[in-house]
C-alpha cells in the first residue's frame, strides 16, 4: 500500500521569517523540485532546508518524476544499500543510459560486486603513496599558473587557475596529452552544465570519441606511468579489461577530474572574499588549512548528488517505494542537515563531525577524494600565500546557469596587489 | 586510561583517511585497505588515533576504552 510523502505543514501559511518563498513557491519546491533550475541555482540551501523540514522524501514530477532525499540519515541509508538502491539504470537525474545500455563509465555505473573488481583494482593509483607524487606535479603547475597572471593584478580564477590546474593534472593522471586539456575541461564543463541540450550532447559525444581513438592509439605504445597504460596491463576477476572497459574508466575519471574540484575551488575563493576576517584567520593560521578544505567541501558540495533506481518495494524515511521509482541522494541537502552539522551555513573550523557526503558514502564513495582534498589544499595554498588580498570584483563572479549536478562558476574576475613570479 | 583500537576490516573501503590523520597508528595494506594498528595505544599517539578512526566514512576503526 502506497503511503503519501510527509505532508506539507500549514499548506496556506505565508512565508516565515526563516524561509524567504512565497507560498506559490514553497508549493514549487515541495511538489515540482527541479535541481536543474534557475529557482534551485539561486536558493538551493533554502529550496533543501525547506524539503528537509517538510519532505525529507518528497515526490516531484520533474524529469519524468522521482523522490528527493534531504536528510542525512536518509541519504546515508540510500547509499549505503546498493541493494535496494542500484546504480546500474543510471546515476543522474535525467540519465542518458537505458537499462539494456552497458555501463558507460566504470565502476559508478555497475553494482556489486562488479563495481569492487574495479575498484579494487585501480585502488593502488589512489594510496597516499601514489598521491604523495601527484602533490610534486600538482604545486609546480599551481606555480606555474599564478606565475602567468601573478604581475596582472587581476585574473579570472576559474579560467587562469582552478580549471587548467585540474585539467592538466586529470591528463596527467589519465595519461594523455596535456595539450588536450583544455578541450576536454571545456566540453565536460559544458556538457554538465547542460543535461540534455543537444550541442552539448553531441560535444560530449565527440569528447568520448576522441577517448575510443586515444585509446586504441595507446594500445600498442602507451604512455607509461599513465592510466591508460595500467589498465592495458590489469586484471579483472582474474582477467584482462576489455577496451570498452578501459574507456569507460577513462572516460569517468575525465568527467570527475575536470569539474568539480575546480567548481570547489571557485567556490572557495568567493567564500573567502566574502569572508575578509575568515581569510584572514587563515592566512594567519596555516594550521587550520586541513580543517578549511574540509568544511569548504562540505558547504561547496561541488558535485551536487546522484541518483539511484529503487529494485523492490521497500520503505525509506517513512515513505513507500516501488521498484522503478528513482531517489535522488543530494549529498547537498546531507552536508547542510543542522541536526548533523550545526551552524550549516557557516565554515565551522573546529566542527568534530567530519563525515560530510561531499564524496559520497558506500561502495561508490568518490576513489579520487583523496586527490581532490590535495589540489583544493594546494589552490588554497596559493591563493593565500601570493595573491592574500585578492578580491572578487563586486557581483562579477558567475555560477552555472544549471548547479544541478556540478556547482560550478563561469567565472571568477578577481583583483590583488601584483606579485612576483617565483624563482 | 588506556584506549583500544577495533578494526572492522569488512567496512574498510579504502579511503585512506585514517593514514592521513594518524600516520603513526594506522597502516594500510600492499592493496590500500586497512592493513594494521596497534592494539592498545600508547599515551602519546591517543590524539592521533581518535582522529584517524573519526576520519574513516565507514566507521571502520572502533575507539574502545579499555
Amino acid at each position: 500500500m502506497r503511503r503519501k510523502s510527509v505532508e506539507q505543514k500549514n499548506p496556506g501559511a505565508v512565508s516565515s521569517p526563516a524561509c524567504p518563498f512565497s507560498a506559490e513557491t514553497q508549493e514549487k519546491i515541495l511538489h515540482h523540485f527541479d535541481h536543474h533550475s534557475s529557482l534551485y541555482r539561486d536558493h538551493s540551501a533554502e529550496a533543501l532546508k525547506l524539503l528537509r523540514d517538510q519532505a525529507p522524501v518528497a515526490k516531484t514530477d520533474a524529469h519524468g518524476g522521482f523522490y528527493v532525499l534531504t536528510r542525512y540519515q536518509d541519504v546515508l541509508e540510500a547509499a549505503r544499500d546498493d541493494e535496494r538502491f542500484c546504480s546500474f539504470w543510471g546515476i543522474t537525474i535525467p540519465t542518458n543510459k537505458a537499462p539494456w545500455d552497458r555501463a558507460q563509465t566504470i565502476p559508478i555505473d555497475l553494482d556489486p560486486p562488479y563495481n569492487e573488481l574495479f575498484r579494487d583494482m585501480m585502488l593502488p593509483l589512489f594510496t597516499p603513496k601514489a598521491i604523495d607524487a601527484y602533490g610534486v606535479f600538482l604545486r609546480q603547475t599551481a606555480t606555474k599558473l599564478v606565475d602567468a597572471f601573478i604581475e596582472k593584478g587581476e585574473a579570472d580564477l576559474a579560467r587562469d587557475f582552478g580549471s587548467p590546474l585540474t585539467a592538466l593534472f586529470t591528463m596527467e593522471l589519465a595519461g594523455i596529452d596535456h595539450a588536450q586539456a583544455d578541450f576536454y575541461a571545456s566540453t565536460i564543463q559544458y556538457g554538465i552544465a547542460h543535461p540534455g541540450d543537444p550541442d552539448a550532447l553531441a560535444r560530449m559525444a565527440e569528447a568520448r570519441g576522441r577517448v575510443s581513438r586515444e585509446v586504441a592509439a595507446q594500445k600498442d605504445n602507451p604512455r607509461s606511468g599513465g592510466l591508460i597504460d595500467y589498465l592495458f596491463k590489469a586484471r579483472v576477476g582474474g582477467r584482462p579489461l576489455m577496451d570498452w572497459e578501459i574507456e569507460a574508466i577513462v572516460w569517468l575519471v575525465l568527467l570527475g577530474g575536470v569539474d568539480s574540484t575546480q567548481a570547489t575551488i571557485s567556490n572557495m575563493a568567493v567564500h573567502l572574499s566574502d569572508h575578509p576576517e575568515l581569510k584572514q584567520r587563515l592566512i594567519e593560521h596555516p594550521d587550520s588549512w586541513d580543517d578549511a578544505v574540509e568544511e569548504y567541501l562540505r558547504l561547496v558540495t561541488p558535485q551536487q548528488g546522484l541518483s539511484r533506481t529503487v529494485t523492490r518495494e521497500t520503505s525509506l524515511g517513512g515513505v513507500e517505494l516501488q521498484r522503478g521509482d528513482r531517489v535522488l541522494m543530494s549529498w547537498q541537502a546531507a552536508n547542510l542537515d543542522e541536526s548533523v552539522f550545526p551552524n550549516p551555513n557557516e565554515i565551522v573550523l573546529d566542527r568534530k563531525n567530519k563525515r560530510h557526503l561531499a564524496f559520497g558514502i558506500g561502495k561508490h564513495r568518490c576513489m579520487g577524494s583523496n586527490i581532490g582534498r590535495l589540489e583544493v589544499l594546494i589552490a588554497l595554498e596559493q591563493l593565500l600565500t601570493r595573491i592574500p588580498d585578492f578580491k572578487v570584483k563586486a557581483g562579477e563572479a558567475e555560477l552555472s546557469a544549471d548547479i544541478g549536478t556540478v556547482k560550478a562558476y563561469k567565472k571568477v574576475p578577481i583583483t590583488f596587489t601584483p606579485g612576483k613570479r617565483s624563482a | 586510561m588506556p584506549i583500544k583500537i577495533i578494526l572492522h576490516k569488512d567496512r574498510c573501503n579504502g579511503h585512506a583517511r585514517c593514514v592521513r590523520k594518524a600516520p603513526d597508528v594506522y597502516r594500510l595494506d600492499e592493496r590500500g585497505f586497512i592493513g594494521s594498528a596497534p592494539e592498545t595505544v600508547p599515551a602519546e599517539l591517543e590524539d592521533q588515533a581518535i582522529a584517524g578512526a573519526g576520519a574513516c566514512p565507514e566507521e571502520a576503526i572502533e575507539i574502545v576504552q579499555s
